[in-house]
Formats: structure tokens, sequence, C-alpha cells
């Protein structure tokens, strides 16, 4: 049976290292299938976060070859066995231990975006060409990997100002929303920090769901803010005909 | 079987470090020279003649800009050239590149370009590069006026329709008794190539879908008729998707159909 070496970091908040495991390969293995291989053979203390293995759960997230990925979405076929693969957690975030990493920043952010906020008489009668906008972003499964590619999240440190990706496809489901009444776009501004994010795609490129995270949801943002901070233009329109 | 292989700590620092086997770097090398060629090329052309480089099969007409066949198109619109002329500027072509040059500079697909492929931040997904906490992203002058991008679309608006209008002299000449006649060269084909490409990267902008109906909170509302933004909006979202290609596409484009009505009038022999 052919086998394939892995290098799986090894460690805690502390520190950490890489060990090398051999591992025999099979038709239609992936990533976690070899982590799986790991506990169950060899390191039984080998930390490592998952649920579904279908792709939908978004727990399986880390490294493979310095890509981030989904573990259960990473097939061995699609990577070169002729040299160690690499398993690393989420750089972006502190590790708890092995692959498994603390991720609770995420969901303390999501407590300070506005929730969806309807006006006090609204009738709820929503039509599809209003609600499909918003409909790829409900797609999200939570796997932050695209706050872990985010080099203002992972290389710049700026977890303090910025809100990351996945946190501005939120506001944006909630932003195109037809019956949202709230207005988020001082929040974005100065405290979501939007204008941190310098469109790189990285995000979009790491999202397994394959949603436009840029394209549909942050530069949308960013051209609200511009409707309303940086456009003289716009608001004398605002003056004259009324809020968009 | 397990075995380390050494701590972490001695690896993956500074710029350019990942532990990505791929060829990562392959993508921002590409954009740095096809970039660079291009700002070279430009940069030396727009200096290079001091006047609008034109031509026409007829040779005496070749020099009157009423009557000319080719127009570069980094001199379209020629009454722009001609302002620029008449109120001193030392490179009167300058009164019109700043229009595609800020268009350009602040495009959001040419932002995601230049930052990973000219300023390394970052190279790549997942690469490492200068990392500093006094990262401002585009929330501080010089790259707050990227938010300026829809005036600059405004003004592009227009360039698109004079580049339009230069293909109408594209396709006829002028002979030397001044009658006009249907005429198609090459440089009619390259330089509708350029119009066609420029409007395409236009209209596919970002910019452009939010103010044809990204901006709406809603398509039907209030009593679930369709507005038009909602057709408007559909239809530079679909062609959005392709911004990027439209953007190499346009500038190979002018680029190649300047270089070529130089090569017609003798610029670079």
């Amino acid at each position: 049976m052919a086998e394939a070496t892995f290098r799986v970091f090894r460690g805690d908040k502390n520190g950490g290292e890489e060990v090398e495991y051999t591992v025999p390969v099979t038709e239609g293995m992936v990533v976690l299938d070899v982590i799986h291989h790991i506990q169950g053979y060899t390191d039984p203390d080998l930390a490592c976060r998952w649920n579904c293995k279908a792709a939908k759960c978004g727990s399986c997230s880390a490294e493979v070859n310095g890509k981030p990925s989904l573990m259960c979405k990473t097939r061995l076929d699609h990577l070169p066995l002729d040299r160690p693969v690499t398993v690393h957690p989420l750089k972006a975030f502190p590790v708890i231990k092995d692959l498994a990493t603390d991720v609770s920043w995420n969901f303390e952010v999501n407590k300070k975006i506005k929730p969806f906020t309807p006006k006090p008489d609204t009738d709820w009668v929503m039509y599809q060409p209003d609600v499909e906008r918003a409909q790829e972003f409900r797609k999200c499964i939570e796997c932050f990997l695209c706050q872990n590619v985010c080099h203002v999240l992972r290389e710049h440190d700026k977890h303090d100002n910025f809100i990351g990706p996945r946190f501005l496809v939120r506001v944006a489901s909630l932003e195109m929303h037809p019956l949202d009444n709230g207005n988020r776009l001082e929040y974005l501004k100065d405290e979501a920090g939007i204008a941190l994010c310098n469109i790189t795609k990285c995000c979009t490129e790491a999202c397994p769901e394959e949603i436009h995270i840029t394209d549909n949801s942050i530069i949308p943002l960013k051209e609200r803010v511009v409707d309303e901070y940086y456009d003289p233009l716009m608001r004398l329109l605002r003056k004259f005909f009324g809020k968009k | 079987m397990a075995n380390s292989v050494g701590s972490l700590e001695s690896k993956s620092k500074g710029f350019g470090a990942t532990q990505r086997s791929d060829l990562w770097w392959l993508q921002p090398a590409a954009t740095f020279a096809a970039l660079g060629l291009f700002v070279v090329y430009a940069t030396v052309a727009a200096f290079l003649a001091p006047g609008p480089v034109t031509w026409s099969p007829n040779e005496a007409a070749s020099s009157a800009l009423d009557s000319h066949t080719y127009l570069s198109p980094f001199y379209s619109p020629a009454w722009l050239f001609s302002l620029g002329n008449s109120i001193g500027f030392p490179y009167p072509v300058f009164a019109i590149l700043w229009i595609p040059l800020g268009f350009r500079m602040t495009c959001y697909f040419a932002r995601r370009t230049y930052y990973r492929g000219i300023m390394g931040d970052p190279a790549a997904c997942a690469v490492a590069e200068f990392a500093s906490r006094n990262y401002k992203g585009e929330s501080k002058f010089p790259f707050i006026l990227q938010n300026l991008h829809r005036y600059f679309l405004y003004f592009a608006i227009m360039l698109v329709v004079f580049h339009w209008f230069d293909i109408f002299h594209a396709f006829r000449s002028v002979d030397a008794a001044g009658n006009h006649e249907f005429y198609i060269g090459i440089g009619s084909i390259v330089l509708f190539a350029d119009a066609l490409f420029l409007t395409l990267y236009v209209f596919s902008c970002h910019s452009i879908r939010h103010l044809l109906g990204g901006g709406s909170k809603c398509f039907t509302c209030k009593d679930g008729t369709e507005k038009a933004t909602h057709k408007t909006w559909g239809l530079v979202t679909k062609l959005n998707a392709y911004h990027g290609l439209f953007f190499w596409l346009s500038l190979f484009a002018v680029g190649f159909a300047d270089f070529y009505v130089r090569v017609l009038v003798g610029h670079l022999e």
C-alpha cells in the first residue's frame, strides 16, 4: 500500500513543533482521514476539531501545505505526496492544542453587529429579486478560513480594529435585506474598520462555499460608505431627493 | 510512526515566508512584469511625441487633426490635448492621461493587482509580508483617495464616448481633394478593439454596479413591481464577473493601439 509523509503541528499557545507521521494512503482519502488515522493508530492525543466531514460544519479548518483549507475537503490526490505534507492550525487565532484554535474572538465580534432591525409596522412581504442578493451570504459555514487568510488579521494583527471578511459578509446580508431598517454605515467606517481592507481577495479565494466575499459584500459596503462619507455629490442628491 | 522534526520558532519569519509549496510567486511576478512593462512604455511614449500621434493613408492629411484616420488612444480626445497645449502644459498629453491613470489606479481590481504584484501587501495569500502594526489600509492618505474612484468613473465614461468617436475616423480616409471615403485597415480593427475593451472595462466597474442599482435597499419595494435598477444592476453584475479580464484586455489593447500607430508614423524607427 502506498504511503505518504505528513508533518503535523503538535503544541499549544506556548509553542510547538512539527511531528512527522507516515500514513498509508488509500483512494479517496482526505487530510482529515489522515488525522483520524494518526489519532487511531499513533497519537490518540492529537487534538483536532471536526464534526460533519462533509464541508458543511466549518470545524476542521487548518493550513494544509500552507493553504487555509477544510481538512475534510482536501483530497490527497490533489496534493504532491512525493514530499511531506504540512498540516498546521489556523495562524490568525491562538492555538489551544495541536490543530484546535480558539476562535471565540469571532463570536465576540458578532455580538457587536446591530442585528436585523425592521420598521415597527413592517409588512412582512418580500419578493425574490430583493432577497436573492443576500441569499448567497447565508451559505457561510463559519469556518473562519477567510478570517485566517485575511492579512489584516493574520499579518497585521488588527483584531481590535477590524472585524474581518466573515463579519463584513454578515453586515452586507443585513444591509441588503429589504426589510431591514438599521443603519450600520457609521459602525462600518469607525468600528468595523472596513477601510483597512485593501481588497486583495484572499478571503474569496479561501472560501470553501465559494461566496464572492469581496465583489458581492465588501466592495458594495465600501461603496455605501463612500455614498455616506466621501461623495459630496451623492450627499447633495440625498438632500434634494431624500434618502435612497 | 512519529518523529519530531524541530521547533516551529525557527521557521517562517520575514517577507515572503510561507509554508505554501505551490508556485505562489508566479502571479505577483507576472503582474509586476506586465504592469511594469506598460508603465515604462506609456511613460516613454507620453514624453516621446510633442503632438498627437495620428496617421492617414493620405500623407498630407495625417498631420491635420480633423482629417486623420488613426489617432493614438493616448491622445484621445484630441481637443483635450489641444486645450492642454493652449494653457501651457509642458506635456499636454497629461491633460488626457490623468483620466485613465486615475480610473485604473483607483479601480477595485487594479488595487488588488498592484497591492499584490507591486507592493507585496500581501504578495499572495498566506504569504508573509512586511508586517507592521502601523498598517492603515485605505483609511489614511494617500490610499483614502481610492474613495474617489466613482469620480474618475464619470470622466472615464466620457473617454469611452470619445474613443468611439475616433473609431468613426478610423474607418474613413480623406483623399487629396478632401473627400471622405470608407477605409479599413489593421489599425481600424486595433482601434476598434481598444474602444470595445475600454467600454467593457468601464461598464463592468464595481462603482457603476453600485450606482446603477446595487446601492438600493431593494429592487421591488412597496408594491412588488420590479424597478429598472434591478435590470441594470443585473446586467452590470454579469459584466462585473469579467472585470479583471477586461482590465487586462483594455490595458493591452490601448498599449498595442498606441504602439501600432507609432509604427505607422515611424516614431519607433
